[in-house]
Order: C-alpha cells, then sequence, then structure tokens
C-alpha cells in the first residue's frame, strides 16, 4: 500500500472576454477497492456555483457555469489518495457493455490482419489475463510512442496502422484487440506518478477480476496510479468539456503531477 | 356524420387560422404544410377498443419494465432473452442514462403507438414510438372544431370525449414531478410540432419554455421568468430529441439543450418526460422482441399481435427473408418517419441484388416483415368519396397508473396505391372516435 499526492490544475486563457461559459471536470478521483481518496480539495474560479456529479459509468464530475464576462479561469483539483493494487475490482455487472466495440476501437482492415494472424498463438492461450499480456507484448513491440500525429478522434485502426501514437492510441489498440478475442476491456484514464500530463491504461476482466495494464509503458498497473475515470474508451472518459460565447483564441496550461508521500 | 362533411372546408379552414400545422425538412429547406383533415371519422366500437386497451397496457408496462432493467440490471440481456448485439451496439442505447431510476420508475410516460387493422380484422402493432411521440393535438383540436360545426352528432353517436387529453398529461406530469413547476420545452417556431408544443402547454397548464429559458444551477432546474425570477421545475416535457438535450453530456454542438440537465436528472431532482435512452426499446430490431418481453416480465400472454417479423441476424430468419424477398417489406433499423422502408416487389433486379447484399452483409441493421393487407378508409375527395390505406396511433399515458386515451391519431396516405403512413410523407388525418357503448 502507498500513499499519493496528486495535483490537476488546467489555466485558460481566452485572450478576450468569454460569457455563459459552462464547463465539467472528469478527473476527480473517488473512492473504490484499489484506492481510497483521505482528502480532495476543488478550487474553481471564477464561477456562478460549481456542483459534484456523476455520470453513467460512476465517474465523479465537477459541473458548474460562469455567466458573466471573464478572461482567464482556473481549476485545481488536488488531494492525498491510498492505492493498493491487490484490491481488485470484481464488479461484472456492465461486461456486457465491455465486449462490444466502440466506433474508436473497432479493428478495421490493419488491424484484423495482424490479429488473425496471431490468432493461433492466442488460442493456446486460456485465461483472458495471459492473452491480454500476449496482447500488450504485440502492442509494446509494434508502436514507438510519437507524439503529434494522431489526434483525440484517431480511431484504433488508423493509429495501428501508423505504427505510431500517444497513451491513448495504445489504449484503444489494446481494447480493440482484447474485445476482438472476446475479452471485457474498458479504458481507464488517470494520472501515473511523476508525469507531468494525464494519463491512458486500460483494464481487462479474467477470473473474475479486473487487471489493469498500462501498454504505453509496457507495464502492470501498480500502486503508483490514480484512477480518474473508466469508460467503453475515451470518449467516455474526457477530461473537460465546456462552452462559451465570445471571440476567443484560447490557450491552456494544464498541470498534472503525482508524488508519493513517504 | 353528414354535417361534418358538408362543414369539411369550414373546419380545414379554421385549422389553418389556428396553424395546425406540419413541419417537414426536405433538402435541408423546412417547409411547412397543412396537415388536410378528413371529416368522415374512424369508427372504433366500445368492446374493440376495450380489448385494445387492455394489450397496450400490457405492452407499454412491458417496455417501461424493459427500460428500467436495461438501464439498471440488464437482467433480460444476462438470461439471453435478447442478444446484447441488440443492445448494446445499438445507437438507442445511451450509457450516460446508466444506473438512472426515474421517479415512479416510468421512461415512457408518453407512448405512441402505431396500429394497423387487417383485412382479417385483426389489430396489428406496427412500431411502438418512446421517444419524442407527436401528433395527439391533431384529433384534439379537431374535435373541438367538429363538436362546434355539429354538436349533436356526438351526442347522439355515443363518442368518448377526447377533451380529457391534457388533463391526462398534466395527471402524468404532477405524478413524476420531483418539486416545482411543470414545463413544456420545446426547440421553438421552426419545430415541425410547434403548434402542438405550445398547444399542449395551454392545456396542461403548463409553461412553455424555449431554449435559454431553463438554466442549471447547482443541482437543480429553473425557468427564468422575465423580470429576472428563477422558479424550480420539477417536471420538463421535452420535444427535443436526445442528441440536443445536453451538450455536456451529448452533441456538445447542441444550441437547443440545456447543459448539466442529466446531472440534474442523475440526482432525481427533475422528472425528463420522456427520459432520454428509450430509443432502446423503440427500435425496429426490439420491436421483434416485445412479445417475449411481454412474457418475461409479466408472465403473461401477450394480447395484441406484431405484424409477421423475421430478424436476418437471425440464419433461420435471414434464409427466410432471401427467399421470400418479394414479399416482404424490408426497414432499415437506423431510419424513421416513413424513410429507409421498402418494398420486395418494387425494386428492380439490380437494386434487389444490392439490398440481398447489404442484408447478409450487415444483418442487425435490417427487419423484414410481411405486407399486411390493412383495411382500406373512406375519405373524401372533393365531393366523392375514395378509399385509402390508413393507421392509426394510440397513445399511452403513464404515471402511478398506466392509462390509455379514448381517440388517437388517423392518419391516411395521399396517394392511392402507398402503403407508407406517415405524415413526414403527405397525407392527411381523420378524427377518431371510441365508442362508448
Amino acid at each position: 500500500m502507498h500513499q499519493l499526492r496528486f495535483l490537476y490544475e488546467q489555466k485558460i486563457d481566452f485572450g478576450d472576454f468569454v460569457i455563459n461559459h459552462q464547463f465539467v471536470y472528469r478527473c476527480i478521483p473517488k473512492s473504490e477497492p484499489r484506492q481510497e481518496v483521505v482528502d480532495l480539495q476543488v478550487e474553481v474560479s471564477p464561477c456562478d456555483y460549481q456542483s459534484f456529479g456523476e455520470d453513467g459509468f460512476g465517474n465523479r464530475t465537477i459541473y458548474g457555469r460562469m455567466t458573466e464576462e471573464h478572461r482567464q479561469f482556473f481549476v485545481r483539483i488536488s488531494g492525498i489518495v491510498k492505492t493498493d493494487w491487490q484490491m481488485y475490482d470484481r464488479d461484472d455487472s456492465r461486461n456486457h457493455l465491455f465486449i462490444v466495440q466502440t466506433p474508436l476501437t473497432d479493428p478495421g482492415i490493419s488491424m484484423k490482419a495482424y490479429l488473425e494472424r496471431i490468432s493461433s498463438c492466442m488460442q493456446a492461450k486460456h485465461r483472458n489475463y495471459d492473452k491480454a499480456y500476449e496482447i500488450m507484448d504485440h502492442i509494446y513491440d509494434w508502436f514507438t510512442y510519437t507524439k503529434g500525429v494522431t489526434g483525440t478522434d484517431t480511431t484504433a485502426d488508423q493509429a495501428f496502422a501508423l505504427k505510431m501514437g500517444v497513451c491513448q492510441d495504445y489504449a484503444h489498440v489494446m481494447i480493440g484487440m482484447c474485445r476482438y478475442f472476446g475479452i471485457p476491456a474498458r479504458y481507464v484514464s488517470g494520472a501515473m506518478i511523476g508525469e507531468g500530463f494525464s494519463h491512458a491504461w486500460v483494464e481487462i476482466f479474467s477470473d473474475g477480476k479486473w487487471y489493469g495494464f498500462d501498454p504505453t509503458n509496457h507495464l502492470l498497473v501498480d500502486d503508483f496510479y490514480i484512477v480518474f475515470a473508466r469508460g467503453r474508451d475515451s470518449s467516455d472518459c474526457i477530461i473537460n468539456k465546456g462552452s462559451y460565447l465570445g471571440r476567443s483564441k484560447e490557450t491552456q496550461k494544464i498541470k498534472v503531477f503525482v508524488e508519493e508521500i513517504k | 356524420m353528414d354535417k361534418l362533411v358538408f362543414f369539411k372546408d369550414e373546419i380545414n379552414q379554421l385549422l389553418a387560422r389556428y396553424g395546425v400545422k406540419f413541419g417537414i425538412y426536405k433538402n435541408n429547406e423546412f417547409h411547412e404544410q397543412l396537415f388536410p383533415f378528413d371529416p368522415i371519422p374512424r369508427v372504433i366500437g366500445h368492446e374493440e377498443f376495450q380489448e385494445l386497451e387492455k394489450g397496450l397496457i400490457q405492452r407499454v408496462n412491458a417496455l417501461n419494465r424493459f427500460l428500467l432493467d436495461i438501464y439498471t440490471e440488464q437482467k433480460i440481456v444476462k438470461e439471453g432473452v435478447v442478444p446484447e448485439e441488440f443492445i448494446f451496439a445499438s445507437p438507442g442505447f445511451l450509457a450516460e442514462c446508466q444506473s438512472i431510476v426515474p421517479p415512479q420508475n416510468i421512461f415512457a410516460h408518453i407512448a405512441g403507438i402505431d396500429l394497423v387493422k387487417g383485412k382479417d380484422g385483426i389489430w396489428y402493432v406496427l412500431e411502438d414510438n418512446l421517444r419524442v411521440p407527436s401528433g395527439a393535438s391533431y384529433p384534439m383540436i379537431a374535435r373541438d372544431l367538429c363538436r362546434r360545426a355539429s354538436p349533436n352528432t356526438f351526442r347522439e353517436n355515443g363518442v368518448e370525449d377526447n377533451r380529457d387529453y391534457g388533463a391526462l398529461l398534466r395527471k402524468v406530469m404532477d405524478d413524476v414531478n420531483t418539486g416545482g413547476i411543470n414545463v413544456v420545452f420545446t426547440p421553438g417556431r421552426y419545430n415541425a410540432a410547434f403548434f402542438e408544443h405550445s398547444y399542449l402547454a395551454e392545456k396542461t397548464g403548463s409553461t412553455l419554455a424555449f431554449p435559454n429559458d431553463l438554466e442549471v444551477d447547482g443541482d437543480y432546474l429553473y425557468y427564468k421568468t422575465y423580470s429576472g425570477m428563477k422558479r424550480r421545475v420539477g417536471a420538463i416535457y421535452r420535444r427535443i430529441s436526445d442528441d440536443f438535450l445536453d451538450p455536456m453530456a451529448f452533441r456538445e454542438d447542441s444550441l437547443i439543450g440545456i447543459p448539466h440537465l442529466m446531472e440534474v436528472y442523475r440526482k432525481g431532482n427533475i422528472a425528463l418526460i420522456n427520459s432520454p435512452g428509450n430509443g432502446i426499446a423503440d427500435d425496429k430490431g426490439i420491436y421483434y422482441f416485445v412479445p417475449e418481453m411481454i412474457r418475461y416480465y409479466l408472465g403473461e400472454e401477450p394480447i395484441l399481435h406484431n405484424a409477421p417479423t423475421y430478424l436476418p441476424f437471425f440464419e433461420k430468419d435471414r434464409n427466410y427473408v432471401l427467399e421470400n424477398f418479394d414479399n416482404l417489406v424490408i426497414k432499415d433499423v437506423a431510419e424513421a418517419g416513413g424513410y429507409g422502408v421498402v418494398f420486395g416487389n418494387k425494386l428492380n433486379d439490380e437494386e434487389k441484388r444490392k439490398m440481398k447484399e447489404k442484408i447478409r452483409s450487415e444483418s442487425r441493421r435490417f427487419i423484414a416483415q410481411e405486407v399486411i393487407d390493412f383495411q382500406d378508409m373512406k375519405i373524401m375527395d372533393g365531393d366523392s368519396v375514395v378509399e385509402r390505406k390508413a393507421d392509426l396511433r394510440v397513445f399511452v399515458l403513464s404515471g402511478k397508473e398506466t392509462k390509455v386515451w379514448k381517440s388517437g391519431l388517423t392518419r391516411f396516405t395521399r396517394n392511392p396505391d402507398s402503403f407508407v403512413v406517415n405524415s413526414s410523407q403527405g397525407g392527411g388525418f381523420k378524427d377518431t372516435w371510441i365508442l362508448s357503448q
């Protein structure tokens, strides 16, 4: 078991005045089997109100509004989380959903050719866990971590054809492949120790438990990860959505960090 | 009845004056057209309607149970009664609605069930409309005008009064209201059914709200008055589709939605009439499973008949569809409003080949139905009487109780050889008389 301090901070500079700004954030850890939130601080300014909510996957949200003119906007979510990777989530109530491909995960021509090649060696393995491990190995060999070549709308198949991408693409490809072999798989967004950005990884269901795999780093998820949200793919886990009226040339500064408290 | 025929033109003129119109989007242009009224009513006998009523209540109760199940425990899927492909791959399933239990467990407060009567005298359900079914206002106002034209007609014929729709709807709103005013929420003047929105607001004593009149503040929804006061809203009869309802949860580019409405709904602080996510139950593919649903949830035999339907998804059905292609009508599951409906025998060889190919490759996307030979109805064409195909939309309202409105919208085709009855495709409507004894 470990104790982690985390921070998510976003500063928006609109460059001009905006009004009727609506926002929702999905980067608030909640207490669950593998993590316990012992302290949580939220600062949103300026705003008319902010409120805690929840989405269809049980992820926590913070939503609110700022009606009057403003040029800057600031959000800071920080706190302390105790993690223990040996505590498994055993909830299988949504597994029917996590087995169905989405437009972002669905294997197309390039992925399918590859999947057919590896399918005999997959069939030789019995546990979903072993299959997922094998898939993670394949992805690690196939992909080169590269920023700027993919975007938020890039599908697993497109990224696979490029052989390049970021954590979101690694996760989509792994989910698409797992589901192809009948393994329930879900997208996880969160933060990892030391990183300056938010992170994304995968959980797969095997032997009655959910296991965390981080294909980007070729790692099994341990105590040094904090979960923000889960869903079918990245579109269920969007960290920040917002809308406003105004002619803006928006710039954003995002700071994310996780450190261990010893 | 002769008197009504005599006053046909006057009634239609009054309908036009009251703005009883129907809007159609075609080629990205908005056309508003009159919805012609035919004075010869559809008459349904007292006992015949009693039987229909029982069947409709049973069907809508099962559909509400299904929606509750799908968004909570999903037992019907886990027990293999409905294959998961028909739920989780369907655009009608909204992940945003998972785990939400609406007030009184009701999802489909207003259900518009489309039926036709076959030449065999049997009523067949063609479609369940559980999202935003429109059309109740047409027979309401037409009846009102007919009564003015000839009050005696209704006294002498023993016709059930249909002027209680506003009260029935109001009762449903009050039954599910979470504390606050009732609101009818319209996307605005250029919506196809704007007349109906304003009319129903008036008849239910609700506030007619436009986009920007409603705003979430913290955990509740408020209506902003002209003076800047805010009044809490407890029930919202929303006449916009799920996609546009909340830009923070659904389509981000929606300018007519209410940001964060879904958060308030999840907290149990607003009743949404109808509930979002109902598209999973009125999907043309799910229609096939409704009789099974009735057995599964209610332990009863279905009273009403489905039109004989085949799902190419199942191999046995697929073979049947391909072999009997010419006798069937093929419907694209994703389309509505009479679009995406093709009759097998109306296609040329090339079109047939393409369609059959699609049925093989995208089997989940289509259903096929036997063409029901339904009864013709008499309508006035100028001064002469001609026969046209017609269907019937019955409105079933669910609050603390499930009730069937003793009237309905009878629509007929404009073209004598058309089988597609839908207001979006032209045509007109009739009053529907339910006899009181």
